[in-house]
């Protein structure tokens, strides 16, 4: 009975209609200018930074630029601007190298040297919380 | 499923691994060569050295149990319970990359000594859209099962150091953890939801400590032409609030007596049903997996012998973020190994027939590399008792506390 109780108690739970604080905003998306990337939609910013997608559509690789799983920025962007949970997404790259299906996100230590990574690579796609004005980096709006 | 372990069996079933082991690399190493050459062929593209990734993991864990042993001498403390790994994965193109990771695994008797290779495989992803994904895996791969199987040495990804022991029984770890075989995986994304499927076809691991807890005797035998699929369907929010699966498993594999045994040629046959689902409410998981086993042997104990049983089992968890380095968990774990005998009548050992474990424990995360825990386990039953440390001659106790600790890092 009580095995029951439970699935039911995780169901109804599961199927609840979703209250999330929308938080606002506190990072924006940048990638580097070669991909001419100006809009993305929510989910794909989602599969790109779980490292699920490591395509772009005409083939080439994606690289994923993040800051260490403990910084500030780190998490309110995840939080904010992916409306994920950090440890989900470390889940999904734990998962990926763990089994070597994947690989992880490049990890860099300061905002300032995601911007010079991201501005640098082709295929980059990174975050920051400044609003940047440069012809290397495109500022990615979520739709 | 009490067993005494002879130290001859012990022996002729090191050599065996051994054999057997070579040859399973030899045959891995080929799969995995002609597959790499033809798939190298149909996507020629310059090799990317910045594409190599290491990575690698240190856990070292402290048991301590008040009756019974577990991982080693666990009633007088006991830290025979270590994972290394260590690994390595390149991207050859941009659809098809090469991992391999060695393990070394020390967890009392229930593990085979030495350094391991814990997988080796061509990842090839044909497919890798936003919305669409299908891609084959060949070599030593880890089984999709349930939410935490092909992650279970990696600490950071545990919810506790022990994974809920009625559904990934240590004991039984090393035949469902890898096949040597193919895999094919795919997924599909609507709206809000990922729906994935994961499936694997292979070869299993099985050493004589394993054979030993399925076959519940140690047989002086060998179990040949073992097979093992296993395929997970999961769905879940593309946020990660919650995620839905559903995963069936199974291994078969012949028995072969020795030249003097009492043992007669057989079969062996598990199967594995589980339902898992989780839910993520800001700072508090909730989540909950079942299984359903079935297990038969046909011959092995004599001629004409057909027996099968079905086991039922179930834990359902939740965990608190105190804060970012703080977790703190709470489970209550069920298993019966025969659900019509669920007070062990017709046991050797009636608590052998049953394992209720509520656990609760406290995880530090100062950072992504550093992890410390400890847990502490009041256990009534032993069903997932390794036989192989605990011989009849030892009182088993069926009430017993089990506390342990542990120190993870990574990379």
């Amino acid at each position: 009975m009580n095995r029951w109780f439970a699935i039911a108690i995780l169901i109804t739970l599961t199927l609840a209609p979703q209250e999330r604080s929308q938080a606002q905003a506190t990072h924006h998306i940048i990638s580097n200018a070669n991909l001419e990337l100006t809009h993305l939609p929510l989910n794909k910013a989602r599969s790109i930074f779980s490292m699920r997608l490591h395509k772009w559509p005409d083939g080439s690789p994606i690289r994923v630029y993040v800051l260490p799983d403990d910084n500030a920025s780190h998490r309110q962007f995840v939080q904010s601007v992916l409306r994920m949970f950090p440890h989900q997404l470390r889940r999904n790259w734990d998962r990926y190298i763990y089994t070597g299906t994947g690989q992880a996100p490049i990890e860099v230590d300061s905002e300032a040297e995601m911007i010079k990574q991201v501005s640098l690579t082709p295929g980059a796609i990174g975050y920051t919380q400044q609003e940047l004005v440069s012809n290397d980096i495109h500022t990615v709006q979520l739709r | 499923m009490i067993s005494t372990q002879s130290s001859c069996a012990k022996f002729s079933g090191s050599n065996i691994i051994l054999c057997r082991k070579t040859r399973r690399h030899r045959a891995l190493l080929g799969l995995l060569l002609s597959s790499l050459t033809c798939l190298a062929q149909a996507q020629a593209a310059p090799f990317d050295s910045s594409k190599m990734q290491f990575h690698g993991f240190v856990n070292q864990g402290y048991i301590k149990t008040d009756e019974n042993k577990f991982f080693g001498d666990s009633e007088k403390g006991s830290w025979e319970f270590t994972d290394i790994g260590i690994g390595a994965s390149s991207k050859l193109t941009n659809s098809l990359q090469v991992s391999a990771q060695a393990l070394y695994r020390r967890a009392g008797k229930t593990s085979p000594d030495g350094i391991q290779l814990d997988y080796l495989l061509a990842d090839w992803s044909a497919i890798n859209n936003a919305d669409t994904g299908l891609g084959l895996r060949a070599g030593r791969i880890k089984n999709p099962f349930g939410f935490h199987n092909e992650t279970r040495d990696i600490a950071a990804s545990r919810p506790s150091i022990l994974l809920p022991e009625s559904i990934y029984v240590d004991a039984l770890r090393e035949l469902f953890h890898t096949a040597d075989g193919v895999g094919l995986y795919a997924y599909k994304s609507w709206n809000n939801t990922l729906l994935t499927f994961d499936t694997a076809f292979g070869k299993p691991s099985i050493n004589r400590a394993t054979q030993d807890v399925l076959l519940t005797v140690p047989a002086p035998g060998t179990l040949v032409d073992e097979k093992l699929n296993a395929s997970r369907l999961m769905l879940e929010e593309h946020s990660g609030r919650w995620r839905i699966a559903y995963s069936h498993a199974e291994a078969d594999a012949d028995y072969q007596p020795a030249t003097v045994d009492l043992a007669v040629p057989g079969n062996a046959n598990i199967k594995l049903d589980v339902l898992s689902l989780e839910y993520n409410w800001n700072n508090w998981q909730i989540s909950g997996e079942h299984l359903r086993r079935k297990i038969t042997y046909q011959g092995i104990f004599g001629d004409g012998f057909n027996l099968s049983f079905k086991s039922d089992a179930y834990y359902i968890q939740t965990s608190y973020r105190v804060n970012q380095q703080w977790q703190w968990l709470l489970r209550y774990d069920r298993l019966y190994v025969n659900t019509e005998d669920k007070a062990g009548e017709s046991f050797t050992t009636p608590s052998d027939a049953y394992a209720k474990d509520w656990t609760t424990g406290l995880r530090f995360q100062p950072n992504s590399q550093w992890l410390i825990s400890a847990e502490l386990h009041q256990i009534n039953g032993t069903a997932w008792l390794p036989s192989i440390e605990n011989s009849i001659a030892n009182n088993i106790n069926s009430d017993w506390l089990l506390f342990t600790a542990q120190v993870s890092w990574r990379f």
